[in-house]
């Protein structure tokens, strides 16, 4: 016991015994109430069980009962019916039944027999009858078609009568205005008889005019050129320099005044009305880097005072054509110019970017006037029309966009099949175009409908890089990677004539070349750095000269007519002017 | 391990009661009885738990053929209650009866035997008592009110916890199957060889006694924090915690001044001079409590 309440139960032992003992004194005697029913309560509870074994047991005797008295109950009808049958007369009965019975069943099969024969017959005669009406249902559609038709031929017929009536009416009518009309032939043969004669004589007269006039002014040219060698003698006797080119000086002055008929027919062309004395610039005066980065372009304005310069480093440089400086940069586009352009009163300059966009600089101000976007592709291209009010730009999008500058945005786009390295308008107003393009093609555009004009294929191996238009305006010159230049007479459409020369090669796919401000020569920018010069009314090579060590990238003429500015690759540009012969 | 032999705590676990389950009659006639249902009689140990004796009663009433009860109900829908008040099926039968019956074994008028209770198969009164009374809850009850007792012990459950798998199982196993007859003495062998590490607390002196005091007439239950001796070091008695905790009822520690209110524990009443210690130790019920009922002179 001290084991087992083990905090100090042994202190107080004595009195333990004594409180442990009356616990289990007390503990008994409420066993002994509490137990009193044990015996009671444990057999209760086997009866319980036995009572529920018995319970089991009755139900399972019970069902084995019922279905006993079934079956007796059963046993007992069966006997029942046994009985009855087994007594003779019912066999006899049964006998008789019987045999009526097989009778029956015969009767019944034959009649089986005839009603499916009946079926079948009905079956057939069904047939036939659906067939019957279908044909005559035929019958009858078609009896209505030709009804139909016969009506409608009828009424044909009926309406054939009438008009055979109206054409006659008309026959008649047409004999009598030819008669009138032969007759009106006959006088308008007589006075166009008239006519002629009074034309044969104007002529003659106009003739006899013509040359009075022409004998006065050779004359007074006559008076002019002596004039003119005694002020060149005069002159060489001073510097020793020669400026003027005597070849072509008269030239420049007679066109004015007499012997240039298709001028006044063709449209009247601004750009070259005021250029000076052309000379080919052989000598460099000034040679400067200023950009940062390859340069692409380079043009010369329309008074030749200064001259612009478009570079991968995205800005444009103004430059003073005598001096070389630079008077303004143009910033402000996102990648590199592909090619810059003055506007005729050499206010503005176009500038045809990488970043698909083209922008107008206002040189005043010096800043950005537009920005023309909505190319997706590189602009190769961008120039302004005659009197600056739309500006052309043609991109590698495939597209060539003309743009309002008042309105400021694109009035016209031009689906031009291939990507467009130039383009240029052919007249001031801007209405026709000409493009060149990466497939090797020339395009003509009106603009107005948006519609090819002309497409000249085949007359370059190469991608056609650059294209420029005379200054008369009657011819067509193109620049193409197969290294040659062809000028296309813009009535004909034909190649007038092919320009190359062993060691020409084009720079870059915008390599551009350009005509004199006479057009008299063509001046092109090489891969290895030299500058040619065509003359094109000889059609032969005049002259080339060098001092660019990168390819060219372009050549502008200037419109005074006696400087040319060049660009190349490696940043460089030069400005030549006339040399010595 | 085996248990130690007491006679005390062998006798408390061997205590029973001879119970009559009888049927509410107007349930009776709902549930579709033809004859009259007798009554039902069972010896329950007063350490075990009414959820235990669910399933035999249900037996009886349901499954034997004669009785033909129309039931199908979960064995946690059936409830008992003596006199009108339901009985809760978390507390120790012999709990229940020393409460409901309000019987003082030193008077002289004894409740009748067998205890009369009623069983309901139907209306389970959520208002007055937890659902969920399948074996499984009454387990975990167990289980909790075994860590509860732990903790106040110990400040921890951690004794409780710590138990193995193994031992668990024998401690339950024990207590759940102590109603067969056959088996009472090998079941008290099991679960006393693992209770006895827990109310010795393996000869450490508890920080608190787990003691529950109920009163008669339904005043909530008394749970204090007991500490088995005194400031002094002097071990309390029974008398001494119970003036400590009820000192109108009990008006002084010593046994001979107190004769209006008495003590009843597992239906005797034991001396006031029981060290509390001890008491805890031998006197608890299975869940390690010592249930004491507190029942007045009449």
């Amino acid at each position: 016991m001290s084991t087992f309440s083990p905090t100090g139960a042994s202190a107080n032992s004595t009195p333990a015994g004594n409180w442990q003992g009356d616990l289990l004194v007390k503990l008994l005697v409420r066993d002994r109430r509490e137990k009193a029913f044990t015996d009671f309560v444990e057999s209760y509870n086997s009866l319980v069980q036995k009572l529920g074994k018995f319970a089991e047991r009755n139900t399972a005797l019970e069902l084995s009962e019922k279905s006993a008295t079934e079956k007796h109950t059963n046993l007992l009808r069966e006997v029942d019916i046994l009985r009855e049958q087994g007594s003779p007369s019912n066999q006899k009965k049964t006998a008789e039944l019987e045999q009526q019975i097989q009778a029956l069943k015969e009767e019944l099969a034959d009649l089986y027999k005839t009603r499916g024969q009946n079926a079948q017959r009905l079956l057939d005669m069904n047939d036939v009858l659906r067939s019957h009406e279908e044909a005559a249902k035929k019958n009858q559609e078609e009896i209505r078609r030709l009804a139909e038709l016969n009506q409608a031929l009828s009424a044909k017929v009926d309406l054939h009568p009438q008009a055979i009536r109206e054409k006659e009416v008309t026959i008649q009518l047409l004999q009598d205005e030819n008669a009138t009309l032969q007759l009106e032939i006959g006088k308008i043969d007589e006075r166009m008889k008239d006519l002629e004669r009074e034309n044969g004589q104007l002529l003659q007269r106009w003739l006899k005019k013509m040359n009075e006039e022409a004998e006065k002014m050779n004359e007074a040219n006559q008076f002019y050129e002596s004039a003119l060698e005694v002020h060149a003698k005069a002159l060489e006797f001073q510097s020793g320099v020669v400026i003027v080119d005597k070849e072509f000086t008269p030239m420049n002055n007679v066109p004015k005044s007499i012997t240039f008929p298709e001028a006044g027919t063709g449209t009247i062309r601004t750009r070259g009305k005021d250029f000076g004395p052309v000379i080919i610039p052989t000598a460099v005066i000034k040679k400067i880097t200023p950009h940062d980065g390859e340069i692409h372009s380079i043009a010369s304005s329309y008074d030749g005072s200064m001259f612009a310069t478009g570079s991968a480093d995205k800005t444009i440089k103004i430059f003073d054509s005598t001096t070389g400086q630079v008077k303004q940069t143009l910033s402000g586009s996102i990648q590199s110019i592909m090619h810059v352009s003055f506007n005729n009163t050499n206010e503005m300059v176009a500038g045809a970017s990488n970043d698909n966009a083209a922008r107008l600089w206002h040189l005043k101000t010096g800043r950005i006037r537009l920005t023309l976007t909505g190319h997706v592709g590189k602009v190769y291209s961008a120039r302004f029309n005659g009197d600056s009010t739309k500006v052309i730009t043609g991109s590698h999008d495939r597209t060539i966009k003309v743009w309002d500058l008042q309105k400021g945005y694109c009035i016209r786009t031009i689906f031009s099949f291939s990507s467009c390295n130039d383009v240029v308008p052919l007249d001031d107003e801007g209405t026709t175009l000409v493009s060149g393009h990466l497939d090797n093609n020339l395009r003509f555009w009106d603009v107005r409908s948006g519609k090819d004009i002309k497409e000249l294929t085949g007359i370059h191996l190469g991608q056609i890089t650059s294209v420029s238009v005379s200054p008369d305006g009657a011819k067509v010159l193109t620049n193409s990677r197969d290294n040659t230049l062809k000028i296309v007479d813009l009535r004909t459409y034909d190649v007038e004539q092919t320009l190359h020369s062993d060691g020409y090669k084009t720079g870059a796919n915008w390599a551009r070349a350009c005509f004199s401000p006479d057009g008299r020569y063509v001046a092109a920018g090489s891969l290895d750095g030299t500058i040619f010069y065509w003359n094109i009314q000889k059609s032969k090579l005049e002259k080339t000269t060098k001092d660019h060590i990168a390819p060219i990238c372009g050549v502008s003429w200037s419109p005074r007519g006696g400087q040319l500015f060049s660009a190349d690759k490696d940043r460089t540009v030069c400005i030549w002017t006339g040399g010595l012969r | 391990m085996t248990a130690p032999q007491n006679p005390i705590t062998r006798a408390i676990w061997d205590g029973t009661l001879p119970i009559k389950f009888s049927l509410d009659s107007t349930e009776a006639a709902e549930l579709g009885a033809k004859v009259l249902v007798e009554p039902y009689f069972l010896e329950a140990p007063r350490c075990s738990y009414f959820p235990l004796l669910t399933s035999q009663i249900r037996k009886y009433f349901v499954d034997m053929t004669n009785m033909a009860l129309n039931f199908i109900g979960d064995d946690a829908e059936i409830w008992y209650d003596v006199d009108g008040i339901p009985l809760k099926w978390h507390y120790p039968i012999g709990l229940l009866y020393d409460l409901h019956t309000g019987y003082r074994p030193d008077s002289n008028s004894p409740p009748p035997l067998p205890w009369p209770v009623t069983v309901h198969f139907k209306n389970f009164p959520i208002d007055k008592l937890i659902r969920a009374q399948a074996i499984d809850a009454t387990q975990d009850f167990f289980m909790s009110m075994i860590k509860e007792a732990d903790f106040l012990r110990n400040g921890s459950t951690k004794k409780v916890m710590n138990l193995s798998k193994n031992d668990q199982t024998q401690l339950l196993d024990g207590l759940w199957s102590s109603f067969s007859q056959k088996y009472r003495t090998e079941n008290y062998d099991r679960f006393w060889s693992i209770n006895y590490r827990l109310v010795t607390n393996d000869g450490q002196l508890p920080k608190h006694i787990p003691l529950r005091i109920y009163l008669p007439d339904n005043c909530p239950v008394i749970q204090e924090p007991i500490a088995p001796s005194d400031e002094n070091g002097n071990q309390l008695t029974l008398g001494d915690v119970l003036h400590q905790i009820l000192p109108e009822l009990f008006p002084s520690p010593l046994p001979t001044e107190n004769a209006f209110a008495a003590p009843v524990i597992h239906g005797v009443i034991p001396q006031l001079n029981i060290p509390i210690l001890w008491a805890s130790q031998n006197l608890c019920y299975p869940d390690n409590f010592l249930h004491i009922v507190v029942l007045l002179e009449t």
